[in-house]
Parts: structure tokens; sequence; C-alpha cells
């Protein structure tokens, strides 16, 4: 029994840890913002440009972009939906926009999501969440009664960009300029030598 | 007793997984809401008669709400069901046999393409400002629009989206508020939404049929429409009308919503209502005014509503009494309810 204990509270404790973790800084402005820079030495400039792109497109939902400089920065507005969830069972709690930049130089790039604006969701009449008619900067004070709430969406928040910035990298690693998408066929088996 | 140990890790490990794997995704969505609350009529009688406020000076329940939603490519279904007085017995009908199905919602739909979708099934009305879920009213107790209007509308819809500023729903729907149409999918139903600026939305609602045992053909034009006009203060309003035809009745009815938030966390509400029943051949029309202030203060999922409301019944339909039993031509109320939405 003490042992079940023992390893509960190590399950509990990891858990917490792992909420604890997902904390977004802020820049010189006071804005929360996600930034990461990535070293890719083999990559060239011309791959990394084409890259961002094929990103940007595979991710022309949630993100439009709004400017280029060329072929070396990029700048738009995203949008990433908030989910409340524990083991797989949940449902979406709000939605954060936000600007996003993405700035390339040889060898490495950096990204920042910043500017963030949260959005709660409502349950409407058919058991869909929606968005609510007003949005708020992360930055503003949610007030004592509803503090843990607004951690939560910044935890969040955080968790969501990791996400996006682990996307960007998995692109941005391509060494081939226009690599093509890899056909997976199902494994063969032979049914007649045993 | 190394095997149980074994055994536990490794269980706990798997929910570990799962939870870091699946956490992002939620394939299931579940939400819902747990209600109660307290009324007091200032007569010590249970005189407003309108949703769901209605156990006189008691601590009395709401209902336990619970929604599943699943999508998977462009399909999809929510379920919800309730349980408690607010569902049973005030909100959703009973089967043949008086036992509750416990169903608010219960549909599927699938998306043709990103701006067309059908849906059937069992659905909340598309008709109105307020709804069954306390979760999404602003007031606890209901306006008298609420009251006489659909609550549930079973049918099959199609929903078209010009833009992000308009649609068009047209559907075939059964009678109100039934499981089962016994007269036939009777009722043609219609909305057209428009959102012509940020924070305002608009939606123009129809719906006309026949039903079982009716007196005529029953038609009601709805409006319902909110503008989020600064960060602190929204408008609501909700007008409607009902008319069934040969000279059976109707209602119409107007409603105002203005709500100033002083945070995010603590609002005050007013309605203020105008309703008017038709009368049915001869019978004199009557009308009622209500004015029902509401705070909402929001704690996490847990939102308190303490809440006033002054009644005006000059032709009597509501039968209002006073303290002593003698007929009123008002009536009034405190209640505080608290909603928990998860």
């Amino acid at each position: 029994m003490k042992k079940i204990m023992f390893v509960l509270s190590l399950f509990v404790f990891s858990l917490s840890a792992f909420s604890q973790t997902n904390v977004l800084p802020m820049d010189e402005r006071g804005k929360y913002t996600f930034l990461e820079v990535a070293e890719l030495p083999l990559v060239k400039k011309e791959v990394m440009s084409a890259n961002a792109k094929r990103f940007f497109k595979g991710y022309s939902k949630a993100i439009k972009l709004n400017s280029s400089e060329g072929d070396t920065a990029f700048y738009g507005k995203g949008k990433m939906v908030l989910n409340k969830s524990l083991v797989g069972v949940g449902h979406p709690t709000g939605e954060a926009k936000y600007n996003i930049s993405l700035e390339l130089r040889n060898g490495k790039y950096r990204l920042i999501l910043t500017d963030f604006m949260f959005t709660p969701y409502e349950r409407d009449r058919y058991g869909n969440f929606v968005p609510v008619a007003v949005s708020t900067a992360l930055e503003k004070s949610p007030g004592k009664l509803n503090n843990a709430e607004w951690e939560k969406n910044v935890a969040s928040i955080a968790r969501e960009s990791k996400k996006i910035a682990d996307k960007l990298k998995a692109t941005m690693s391509n060494t081939i300029k226009d690599p093509q998408p890899e056909t997976k066929k199902p494994a063969t088996i032979s049914t007649t030598k045993w | 007793m190394k095997l149980k140990s074994i055994l536990t890790i490794a269980l706990l490990s798997i929910v570990s997984a799962t939870y870091a794997q699946e956490a992002a995704e939620a394939p299931l969505q579940i939400s819902g809401s747990v209600d109660t609350y307290f009324k007091y009529d200032f007569a010590k009688a249970p005189n407003i008669k309108t949703y769901f406020a209605s156990e006189q000076n008691s601590v009395s329940i709401g209902m336990i709400d619970l929604a599943l939603k699943k999508t998977t490519g462009k399909a999809s279904f929510v379920g919800e069901l309730s349980f408690g007085p607010r569902g049973q017995y005030q909100s959703i009908p009973n089967g043949p046999d008086d036992n509750s199905f416990h169903i608010q919602n219960l549909y599927v739909n699938y998306a043709f393409t990103d701006k067309f979708s059908m849906t059937a099934g069992y659905m909340g009305t598309f008709i109105g400002y307020e709804v069954i879920s306390p979760v999404a009213n602003f007031n606890y107790s209901t306006s008298y629009l609420f009251g006489a209007g659909p609550f549930q509308n079973a049918g099959i819809k199609g929903t078209y989206a010009f833009s992000e500023k308009a649609s068009l729903m047209v559907g075939l729907f059964n009678d109100w508020n039934v499981y089962q149409d016994l007269n036939g999918v009777s009722h043609i139903g219609a909305q057209l939404m428009v959102a012509p600026v940020e924070g305002w939305s608009a939606y123009l609602n129809f719906l006309s049929g026949y039903s079982a045992g009716a007196g005529g053909t029953g038609t009601i034009f709805d409006l319902t429409t909110a503008y989020q006009v600064t960060d602190k203060f929204k408008l609501g309003l909700n007008a409607a009308d009902y008319s069934v035809s040969n000279d059976n009745g109707g209602y119409t009815g107007v409603a105002l919503y203005p709500q100033y938030a002083f945070t995010p966390a603590v609002s005050l509400g007013l309605r203020g209502e105008y309703f008017n029943y038709k009368g049915i051949g001869e019978l004199p029309d009557a009308s009622i005014a209500a004015i029902t202030l509401s705070g909402n203060i929001k704690a996490g999922g847990l939102t308190f509503i303490p809440e006033v409301r002054f009644d005006s019944d000059k032709d009597y339909s509501q039968e209002f009494v006073k303290k002593s039993g003698a007929l009123s031509k008002s009536a009034s109320q405190f209640s505080l309810a608290a909603v928990y939405a998860f």
C-alpha cells in the first residue's frame, strides 16, 4: 500500500511538473512571447526559405501571412485553439490569436509568437463551443477569482507554441529543397513461404 | 507484492503516456454544468411562472447536464443528457410511457464542404435569445418569450455559410419539443445569420407548421441579436411574433438585455421585457411587463447569479397573488443561483 501511495505521489508530482514547465516569458515591451532560435548549419539558405514556405503552406488554415521581406523574413497572424483535456477527454476552452514572425539567416532561424489575444469559448445551444465576442490581451490581469484559469491558458498557449515550433523545426531541418512526400505503403508479407 | 508494484507503475506509465499523446487532440469532448438555486417570492407564493427558478423558499436543484461531442473527419455527433427538474420536469418531453429519455440534443452532422453542412436529429431550438442551459444565459430566471417559444426542434437542416459574416439555414422539422412527430414532419424553418461588424451578430428566424391537435398553422418570426458595443458593454435584443391561424392566438414580445462588465469576473445585466398573449377568438389580449436585474460573479467554472425581478400583470393573466391570497397585478422575487460549468 505504501509503495502504491509513493508511486501515486510520483505520478501527481510528474504531472504538476509537466504543467509548470509551460511558462511564457515576456519581451522588452512587456508582452508574453514565445521565442526560439534554432541553428541548422547543414541547411542551405535557399533550402531554408523553401522549407519556410512549405511550413506556412501546411499551416495555411491557422496562419495567414501578411508580408515577407524577400525570402528571409515572414510575418503573419495565427490562431491556436486551446483545449482542456485529460486522458484524451475534454473540450476546447478558447482560442488565442497571435502575431508570428520567422526570420532566416545563414544556418539559423528565429521564430517569434507574440501579442497573444485570448478569446474564451462558450457552449452554444447545440452543444458546440464557440468564441465569445470579447477578446483580452494575455497581459491583462484576470483578477484573483480567475487567476487559476488564466494560468492554465498561459500554460496551454506555451504548449501550443512549442508544438508549432517543433513542427517548424522538423520542416526546416529538411536539407533538400523540394523533398517529395513519402508515400507510405503498407508492409507486405508473404503467405506462400513459411 | 513486487509484481503488484510493477503493474501499478506500468499502469501509471500508460496513463501518463496517453495524457501526453492525447491531451492536445481531445477526440471526445465532454462538457456540462450543474446548477442550484434559492428563490424567495416576496408574496410567499410561487407567483412568477417563467422557467427555471420556480420553487419558493427552497434551496432547489436545477439539473446536471452532460454533453458529448465527437468529430471524425467531416462527420460529428452531439449527445446531451440532462438529469434533474430543469431537465425532465421543465425542458424535455417524456416518452409515450412517461419515461424520460433525458435527451436535450441528439444529432449527427456532416460537413460536405467548409461552407455547407447538414444536421439531423433532435436539436436545441434555433429560435430565441435564451436557452435551456444555465451556462449560456446571463439571467437565471427566464423571459416569457423563452417560455412561450420552442425548446427543441427535431428535424433535418442544411446550413450554407456564404462567408464568416452571413449564413443561411433551411430545414424540415417535427412539431415543437417532441421526439416523435405524430402528424408527420410538418414544419419548415429557416435562419438567416448576419454579422455586419465585429461583435455584432443577428439571427432572423422563421418556423411554420401545423402541429398535431392544433387549431391552425403556427408561424413564428423571431429576431435575436447581440452587439458587444465595447469590451465592457453588451446589448442584446429578442423580438418575436407567433400566430396560429384561424384566430387561435399566439404571442408577441420584445426583450432588451443591456449588460455591463465591471471586471472580467463581475458583471451586471438587466432584462426588460414586454410580452403579449394574443387572445383566442373573441378573448382579449393580455400583456405582461417584467424587469430583471442580475449579477454574474465568476470564479473559475463557478458563476453566482444574484437576481431580483419585478413583473407587472395588469390583465391578471398570471394570477399573481398577494400574501393575503388576493389577486395582485404585480409580483417580485429574489433568487441566488450557483452554476458550475465544466
